[in-house]
């Protein structure tokens, strides 16, 4: 997913590394906090006392599951549907169940971050057919 | 940080069991408007970003259920504005109060489809 980093690139926590002699500046890297990939779901998810990290992982989460219940994927190979129970999505079951499944696929982390928590849900609660 | 209590209250409830009083749950349009608005606090523009960030990541990749409650938008670009898409949604409750009372995916989403309508084919 692209978007504009600006916005959460003022969130990063941790400065830039200092600057290499090279020919082409590097493109600066993108803070963790955006979740753009699988694996900066890991990392941001996985952290248990950075509370930006966490708030920033929760956050992230709860918007993901507001658009999964009320939106219907139109490409269900990539981004499945998932059919939890009531109540058994809690953010936090969500947030282990994400990281169980990057623990599981380590060849997923270069996947933007939405798919992997997309498929982690339709593998946890998947859709019976109609 | 003071949202730590509400953060943990928000891991261990239902999302869609949050109290009501709790902003940080993000489930109405009173609380999108009470973290959004406030730039100054790190941690409310965290929650406020990340969630759009949740949010908007598939943006292209899925369709309404009920397009009455949350119609379909079409950005012009998928290179998304996250403060962009906060001051939209922050000025369309300013226009439309009677939204604070819903739910914020329904903010969301009438929001952005009064910007950005798709238009019909």
């Amino acid at each position: 997913m692209i978007r504009r980093l600006a916005p959460l690139a003022l969130l990063a926590t941790t400065a830039a590394a200092p600057p290499v002699v090279q020919d082409a500046a590097p493109a600066p890297a993108a803070s963790p906090l955006l979740l753009n990939s699988a694996d900066d779901a890991r990392q941001v998810c996985g952290e248990r006392v950075d509370v930006a990290k966490q708030l920033a992982c929760v956050s992230w989460l709860n918007g993901a599951y507001q658009i999964a219940t009320r939106f219907q994927s139109l490409g269900p190979q990539l981004f499945p549907d998932s059919c939890p129970p009531a109540g058994a999505a809690t953010l936090g079951r969500q947030r282990e169940l994400l990281l169980a499944w990057l623990a599981a696929h380590p060849g997923e982390r270069a996947s933007p971050a939405l798919m992997a928590y997309r498929k982690a849900m339709a593998a946890a609660f998947p859709c019976t057919p109609a | 940080m003071k949202q730590l209590a509400a953060l943990l209250l928000l891991i261990a409830a239902p999302a869609a069991a949050q109290p009501a009083d709790n902003p940080v749950a993000m489930a109405t349009g009173a609380h999108l408007q009470a973290i959004c608005s406030n730039r100054d606090a790190r941690d409310r523009r965290i929650i406020c970003l990340s969630w759009l960030n949740g949010a908007a990541q598939g943006t292209g990749w899925f369709k309404p259920r009920d397009p009455a409650q949350t119609p379909a938008f079409c950005p012009p670009s998928l290179n998304f504005d996250l403060a962009a898409y906060r001051d939209i949604i922050l000025a369309w409750l300013k226009q439309h109060p009677a939204d604070l009372a819903r739910p914020s995916i329904e903010v969301y989403s009438r929001a952005l489809a009064a910007r950005y309508p798709c238009k019909q084919r």
